[in-house]
């Protein structure tokens, strides 16, 4: 690698990018023309085809006036097969569509159809990547080719090459992938580098979340454990405030794609707002065009709406204490960091402090450690800084799967990268040409419920049963990719095996099909969905109701019992009338849900008293 | 693991230390951190080859079990592919067979459970059982620590061309560790409701 030449750091974010660089010694975050460093990760497509396609903040004010041309969040869909999004994204609920493109993976269909017809999520953040590699030529004023770009701990080998490729369709060398909360970790502990210190990196994001526990010392950077969700973040908070706001406002099931954007625009800035305010306004100008809407949103509420997202991210934090044997003794643990937009979140800050047992680091910008952090890779990379060095670990067990459907592990998650392990095939039977064998990630015993990166071909050459051998090496790269190597045992001779996407192709006229097919019909049967989900609800809850009344006995006081029972009438008369109404039955399920609240705490207390024994 | 390299890898050798079974997971450990900052790719001086090498080293030993099936394979024994369960180990069996089922029944029925009023009526089972995996764990811990302290008899015993008793304990250490990790999953799954 040529060194001294420059090489960028870029966050590449769910929400919004940054991009920095080393000077003389320290990392910098680099501006635009404006002074902004922070660029919205949004890009809109304007209709003419001749147009420049909009980055950044010119797009993000296009979001709620053109969302079927206006991509946003786009990191959710990279290096994913359509058939794992969940219902939020895959509905995008904001005018452009997402279909499932050849081999299953995730396009994107605008309004009114693109130029070549649909997008990758790929294309789209090399968009952003354009636009920041932009931003960092006219400030350095020198061009540059090559930067580190950071992914969430947690992302796969299919995330991590949609990534690399992203970049390289903006014109860059992928130096480096470099882990968020691992970047975020070097940008707090630089000026540190003398001190031995353990330290928890807790990463809450637009769209994804990472825990990372590293230990720090002489210069080394050493991550022990990482875990998390690449499908959770501030995203889902603002979609849940955006549902409460559509139940209390009393807003129609269909909204326009550009109201859903408003209303989520709206969801996002109260929830903002109430980082810094006890309670925040909701305003909705000329809603459908004449009616206007305003409500309050308390501090308290959102609190209640938005715990339980937060509650997701506290399962991970104890997976991982309890794992490396930290959950009893929080002083192992000298620090945790805050990263992540998504960290300004009062209560956010109040559970980790919980769950940690000590005050959270915020003494830094959370939106800006992990690009300074990805400065300091690329600094390290071309010798602008010495004397660090990052290990880092692979996030997901790497296996094969094995006769009967198991998952067999070769590379164990929280191994340290580059890593690398042998396995050694046989045929079956005598002559047999070639086996395919599937490559997995994942954490599940069944080899189904893992996530696949594809197939490989291992051939033979002719020989009696048992005979012919090939040696496999897996090896997991600085960057957490995956290569495959097959030795030829006779020649010693190594050759990289392609691996193979698991769908068949699907032809481009077929993906236009699709897109047809695909959204059109999911909206039709949305009342049949909601009753049945609803109802299922209320299936459970009702006999639940009834066995907690009768355990919970004189810990609950008259009218709380009265609540509890007039509540379950009520569902069980929703669940009753006719025509069904599943808006009713669900606001009676919450409203029952509700009034249960106390009597769930009182039997949670009374089992943690019994579990020890006061 | 690694049949393509099986016959040159030695991890203590990569690590710069003596083979010696009763090595601490902390010499382990520094060893690996000081020749690994040399080794990394992004150091002046490394190289991926290398620095995988003493990445598969360091987790070869950090492990008791790893550590003495590799240090039986250096020695030329061959160790225990299935170790038998012997007559003390036949009564723990039996109760980690009854403790994780329970466990799984618990997991089962909350991960069924969408409503905060039906996981709180299974509160008092899942701490039951999280309690009972817990208690196991520390025995099956307990237990592998009794042999790991026994490591040092072994290298003596090498040096006197003895194998036996590493054997046994090779393949006794095989199955406490995989119950510890079964108990370990269990337990973390049982917090995360």
């Amino acid at each position: 690698m040529e060194k001294d030449e420059l090489i960028i750091g870029i966050d590449l974010g769910t929400t919004n990018s940054l991009v920095g660089v080393v000077d003389s010694g320290f990392p910098i975050l680099l501006a635009d023309a404006e002074g902004r460093r922070l660029v919205p990760s949004v890009a809109h497509y304007p209709r003419d085809p001749e147009a420049k396609v909009l980055t950044g903040e010119a797009a993000r004010r296009l979001q709620a006036i053109e969302p079927g041309r206006t991509i946003a969040s786009v990191k959710r869909l990279m290096g994913r097969r359509v058939d794992e999004l969940d219902e939020e994204t895959r509905a995008a609920g904001t005018g452009y569509r997402i279909l499932s493109g050849p081999g299953g993976w995730a396009r994107i269909a605008l309004e009114g159809g693109a130029e070549g017809g649909t997008l990758s999520p790929e294309a789209v953040s090399a968009e952003f990547l354009r636009h920041l590699k932009a931003v960092a030529e006219a400030a350095l004023e020198a061009p540059v080719n090559r930067a580190v770009i950071t992914v969430p701990a947690y992302f796969n080998d299919g995330q991590r090459n949609a990534t690399k490729r992203a970049g390289e369709l903006a014109g860059l060398t992928v130096e480096r992938i470099l882990n968020e909360p691992t970047a975020a970790a070097l940008a707090h502990g630089l000026d540190k580098l003398g001190e031995k210190a353990r330290v928890a990196v807790y990463d809450f994001g637009g769209g994804t979340f990472d825990l990372s526990i590293l230990e720090m010392r002489d210069g080394v950077f050493q991550v022990i454990a990482t875990d998390g969700d690449t499908r959770l973040g501030g995203d889902d908070i603002d979609a849940a405030v955006a549902a409460h706001l559509g139940e209390i406002l009393a807003l129609p099931d269909d909204l326009s794609p550009t109201q859903r954007a408003t209303l989520l625009a709206a969801a996002r800035e109260a929830k903002e707002a109430l980082s810094a305010a006890e309670r925040a306004t909701v305003r909705l100008p000329f809603f459908d065009g004449a009616t206007s809407h305003e409500c309050e949103l308390p501090r308290e509420v959102f609190d209640k709406i938005a715990r339980p997202i937060v509650e997701k991210t506290l399962v991970h934090c104890r997976r991982a204490l309890t794992e490396q044997g930290m959950v009893d003794d929080p002083t192992l643990l000298d620090r945790v960091v805050l990263v992540g937009g998504s960290t300004r979140i009062p209560l956010v800050r109040r559970l980790v402090a919980e769950v940690f047992g000590q005050e959270p680091d915020t003494s830094r910008n959370p939106d800006e450690a992990v690009a300074l952090g990805a400065a300091i890779q690329a600094g390290i990379l071309c010798g602008r800084v010495r004397h660090v060095v990052l290990l880092d670990v692979t996030p997901l067990s790497l296996g094969i799967e094995t006769f009967g459907g198991l998952m067999n592990i070769i590379i164990p998650r929280n191994t340290t990268i580059p890593a690398k392990a042998g396995e050694l095939f046989t045929n079956a039977v005598a002559n047999q040409r070639s086996i395919l064998v599937r490559v997995l990630q994942g954490e599940r015993e069944m080899a189904r419920d893992n996530w696949e990166l594809g197939r490989i071909a291992v051939d033979f050459a002719p020989g009696p049963k048992g005979g012919a051998r090939v040696g496999v090496q897996f090896s997991i790269d600085e960057n957490g990719i995956l290569t495959v190597l097959a030795r030829d045992t006779a020649t010693g001779s190594d050759r990289v095996l392609e691996i193979r996407d698991a769908a068949v192709d699907v032809d481009d006229a077929r993906v236009e099909a699709m897109i047809s097919e695909s959204v059109d019909h999911a909206f039709d049967d949305m009342h049949e969905r909601l009753w049945t989900e609803a109802r299922l609800k209320s299936e459970e809850l009702l006999p639940a109701v009834e066995r907690a009344l009768a355990a919970a006995g004189d810990a609950l006081d008259d009218s709380e019992r009265a609540a509890i029972v007039g509540a379950a009438e009520s569902v069980k008369t929703a669940l009753a009338a006719e025509p069904r109404d599943a808006r009713r039955l669900k606001s009676a399920n919450q409203a029952l849900d509700e009034a249960t609240e106390t009597l769930a705490a009182i039997l949670v207390e009374r089992a943690m008293e019994k579990a020890l024994g006061i | 693991m690694d049949a393509t390299e099986n016959d040159v890898f030695d991890a203590f050798d990569a690590l710069g230390l003596d083979r010696r079974l009763a090595v601490t997971a902390d010499t382990v450990e520094n060893a690996w951190h000081a020749l690994s900052r040399e080794a990394h790719p992004d150091a002046e001086t490394g190289d991926a080859a290398t620095a995988a090498t003493l990445n598969r080293a360091k987790a070869t030993l950090a492990g008791a079990g790893s550590r003495l099936r590799h240090w039986l394979e250096l020695s030329g024994v061959e160790p225990p592919r299935h170790g038998a369960v012997d007559g003390d180990l036949m009564e723990l069996f039996a109760r980690v067979g009854g403790i994780l089922a329970e466990a799984d029944a618990v997991l089962k029925q909350r991960a069924e459970a969408t409503t905060a009023l039906s996981k709180a009526l299974l509160a008092e089972p899942a701490f039951a059982a999280q309690k009972a995996t817990q208690d196991l764990l520390g025995r099956l811990q307990r237990e592998r620590l009794a042999i790991e302290a026994r490591f040092s008899e072994f290298d003596a015993d090498a040096a006197a061309g003895t194998f036996e008793n590493a054997l046994a304990a090779a393949g006794r250490l095989g199955f406490l560790e995989k119950w510890e990790a079964q108990c370990r999953g269990r337990i973390v799954s049982l917090i995360s409701g």
